[in-house]
């Protein structure tokens, strides 16, 4: 095993991170669909409310992808 | 002799600036020559529609003690990053993909919720429930390392993305010995369009809304 080889292996490694963030927003997003479907004249609050709730827990994901960029980047 | 290295973004993000001060003076002359009886046209009709739809948005999550001081920044920082982060679009290199930019942005915001929380708490039980217990230290430091991390993080990937997406068109290209890149354009759009504009914007609301929501908890 080259370092070469390692850095790579390393930098797909480090996407493995969206895994829990996929999970997370489809459950986020089907609580929101299910929320709407109760009550259909709040939607432009819940739609609101759930973008930020995606865009907040995507970052764990941002994190994992900024990582295995500047890995790469060493290469 | 010492050089100094001047990072392109830097620039980029002056000429923004440079820009939207223009439009401001301009709009601002017109807001002023505006009769406040008629009905707005033009530029007046445009800014007026901008600010009452970030005034309300801010009147939802601030209450409204802050409503002179803190909303016309938060305007302004809305404007600027809706400007910075599409700015990808135009062929600049984005203002907000150099991590000293956002990190700056969020040391702004860090200071004013310090600042507020010591208004509110007075001097010395701040610093006693700043040291005990001791995660709190870090829930002091986490607002400031996530906000930046994630509007750098966002932008910049987009913007190597969308760079890989270039360079795989171009070497397409040249596989059926097309001297220029003829897949780029025909791909790359629906890309940009998600990458640029809609993380663009998607960001800015996000650090708009994080940023108010920290300080009016500080301030309650």
């Amino acid at each position: 095993m080259t370092d070469l080889g390692l850095v790579a292996i390393a930098a797909g490694i480090a996407v493995v991170a969206g895994l829990g963030t996929g999970i997370g927003e489809g459950i986020a997003a089907s609580k929101a669909v299910e929320a709407v479907g109760r009550n259909p004249e709040a939607e432009g609050k819940i739609r609101t409310m759930m973008i930020l709730g995606i865009a907040l827990s995507e970052t764990v994901a941002i994190y994992g992808l900024l990582i295995s960029i500047l890995i790469i980047n060493k290469l | 002799m010492v050089s100094i290295t001047i990072q392109v973004e830097l620039v980029f993000s002056l000429i923004i600036m440079c820009a939207l001060a223009i439009f401001f003076v301009y709009a601002g002359k017109k807001v002023m020559a505006a009769d406040p009886l008629q009905r707005p046209k033009g530029v007046v009709l445009v800014c007026e529609t901008g600010i009452e739809m970030i005034y309300n948005y801010m009147k939802s999550i601030m209450p409204s003690q802050f409503e002179k001081s803190y909303y016309p920044y938060f305007a302004m920082l809305f404007a600027y990053l809706i400007c910075a982060n599409l700015s990808g679009l135009i062929g600049f290199d984005a203002p907000t993909s150099n991590y000293s930019i956002t990190l700056a942005m969020t040391l702004i915001t860090f200071v004013l919720i310090q600042y507020n929380s010591i208004k509110k708490k007075g001097g010395l039980t701040y610093i006693k429930e700043l040291i005990w217990p001791p995660t709190n230290l870090l829930g002091a430091i986490a607002p400031l390392i996530s906000l930046s991390m994630r509007l750098f993080g966002n932008i910049l990937s987009g913007t190597i993305l969308m760079a890989l997406v270039y360079a795989f068109t171009g070497w397409l290209s040249g596989l059926i010995s097309v001297p220029f890149n003829i897949f780029g354009p025909i791909i790359a759009p629906v890309l940009h369009l998600y990458f640029d504009v809609f993380s663009g914007c998607i960001q800015t609301l996000v650090f708009v809304t994080l940023s108010s929501i920290l300080i009016a908890i500080e301030a309650e």
